[in-house]
């Protein structure tokens, strides 16, 4: 980042400061999930889960959802003002949103670095802004994308990767999407932390809260409109495809995949689904189920909500989960 | 994960929000400023001020200007007034000899007979006026000889006095003396000094009016 005292001048936040900013330092964090189908938000404050509300896309101003035109309606308060005056919180809030994109609005792809023409990130990055078809090879989409380069833990890199690394993710999503969420978020008054695809997000839970041991994992997550599957090695991601809700050929391919990667074992499938209900696919996938008391196990307990003049909520919603998951990551 | 997919310019202004480092700064520049507001508020005063004298400042000149041109048609008038002020000293320095005279006769006593009345200019003064100089004088002495009957010797006071009261402003007695004489009368000898100070309302002149000051 080009950091300069006259820039900083220029742009000095002023009603910011003056709004109480300059002296603020408990914030709270609210989670979003956005997909076409359902939308939630999760609100923590301090490591502590304040609400979790559904259906929340169809609200007056409510955050953009991927492949879902932007409603018109505002109102004379912002949602995320209504949403914290709701919740008896004060303050300024960040925000990640979680958008559960389609199969043509999320790149997300392992690449082995020996076979890229460029060497660093920054070089990477650069190519995939003037022609993506330079570094990914066949690219047929016209919208321009914003791209981001992980490396195979899903942790930034930055600088040279010969050497360091044996493999990278390249992610990309809609720029258009992504300049209507940063939109969106400067209207709230808020502080626009990420917006992390909800696949990357579950990868990210994922290796980081589920041991799979010297396993090689599959794991299969069952999205609001696409299927995605991911397989593990060391902690390290090396394959990632996508599926247009065609379990059949998901389990195909995963038989085939765990033939060639996990030969001598039986395959550790792992099955995630956003829905609390009974996923279809859990009975089509052979695998082990992320889903209610596991999830229990994995996350220490259900979350449990505590609110005022009412008794207490509990949940154990797989989306409830990552976002509190995720809350806590980037506190 | 943090910032994924956010363009660096969202990124760098959360950061001027956020951070801890641009906030002291911020916290820096905001007292600064604060500090500064008193000395701005007397700039601008005084901004206001000097720009309210400079538009007052052309203004003047603008009226200025406009009475100029009017006075250029008076040019000439102006021109006649002054050689007509340059006679102000000329005609104040003279003495209306005729109501000296007036006054004398009117004042003097029954019982006396003059014998001589004398008006003397002295001590000139060379005022320049269009074509030469004019000798102005700046003292008048008035001598009175005369005779009183015997035994009204004592009238010459009074008529000393009240001829005194009858001429301009100033004027003062320089000699009043009772010379001898014969039998019947008493002769004596009157010297006043007069100043002309262009006032004679007490020898009875009326003034015409008060002199243009132009």
């Amino acid at each position: 980042m080009n950091y300069s005292f006259r820039h900083y001048l220029r742009h000095f936040p002023l009603r910011y400061y003056l709004s109480g900013g300059l002296f603020t330092t408990s914030e709270q964090v609210g989670v979003f999930f956005l997909s076409p189908k359902t939308s939630s938000v999760l609100l923590a404050r301090r490591q502590r889960v304040v609400a979790f509300e559904e259906n929340i896309g169809d609200l007056p101003d409510a955050p953009p959802v991927p492949s879902k035109p932007e409603p018109s309606t505002t109102g004379v308060r912002t949602f995320t003002s209504k949403l914290l005056a709701r919740n008896r919180l004060r303050g300024k809030a960040e925000l990640v949103l979680l958008p559960d994109c389609t199969v043509s609005d999320l790149y997300c792809n392992v690449h082995l670095v020996p076979n890229l023409r460029e060497s660093t990130v920054e070089g990477i990055l650069e190519s995939l802004a003037e022609e993506p078809r330079q570094v990914i090879g066949v690219w047929d989409e016209d919208r321009l994308f914003r791209w981001a380069v992980l490396d195979a833990m899903l942790k930034p890199v930055t600088g040279h990767l010969q050497g360091k690394h044996s493999q990278i993710i390249i992610l990309g999503m809609p720029a258009d999407y992504c300049a209507d969420c940063e939109l969106w978020t400067e209207r709230q008054d808020a502080a626009l932390l990420a917006i992390v695809p909800v696949p990357v997000a579950c990868l990210a839970w994922f290796l980081k809260r589920v041991p799979t041991q010297e396993r090689t994992a599959f794991l299969l997550l069952s999205l609001t409109s696409s299927l995605a599957l991911a397989v593990i090695q060391d902690r390290k991601i090396i394959l990632f495809r996508q599926y247009e809700e065609d379990v059949e050929s998901v389990r195909q391919e995963l038989a085939q995949l765990a033939k060639q990667l996990s030969p001598d074992k039986d395959p550790y499938v792992c099955v995630w689904s956003w829905s609390s209900d009974e996923d279809p696919v859990y009975s089509e996938i052979q695998g082990f189920q992320l889903t209610g008391s596991v999830l229990q196990q994995i996350e220490g307990g259900d979350i449990t909500i505590q609110r005022q003049r009412a008794p207490s909520l509990a949940t154990r919603s797989p989306v409830a989960l990552l976002s509190r998951w995720l809350a806590q990551e980037f506190k | 994960m943090k910032n994924l997919f956010l363009s660096p310019e969202r990124i760098i202004l959360r950061s001027y929000q956020r951070e801890l480092v641009f906030r002291g700064v911020g916290f820096i520049v905001l007292i600064a400023a604060f500090l500064q507001l008193p000395i701005l508020f007397f700039a601008l005063t005084a901004w206001r001020d000097y720009q309210a004298q400079s538009d007052r400042k052309v203004q003047l000149l603008a009226t200025e200007n406009e009475l100029e041109s009017k006075l250029m048609a008076f040019k000439d008038t102006r021109q006649k007034l002054g050689q007509i002020q340059q006679w102000e000293p000329i005609i104040r320095g003279r003495l209306p000899c005729g109501a000296v005279l007036a006054a004398i006769e009117q004042t003097v006593p029954a019982d006396a007979v003059l014998e001589k009345i004398s008006i003397e200019a002295a001590r000139f003064q060379a005022l320049p006026v269009v074509g030469g100089t004019y000798r102005v004088p700046e003292v008048y002495t008035l001598s009175l000889q005369g005779s009183l009957k015997f035994g009204h010797a004592d009238e010459l006071d009074a008529f000393t006095n009240e001829l005194k009261k009858r001429l301009p402003i100033g004027s003062q007695l320089v000699r009043s003396k009772l010379l001898e004489g014969t039998e019947n009368l008493v002769p004596f000898l009157l010297v006043y000094s007069i100043t002309p100070a262009g006032n004679y309302s007490a020898l009875g002149v009326q003034r015409i009016a008060d002199p243009d000051r132009l």
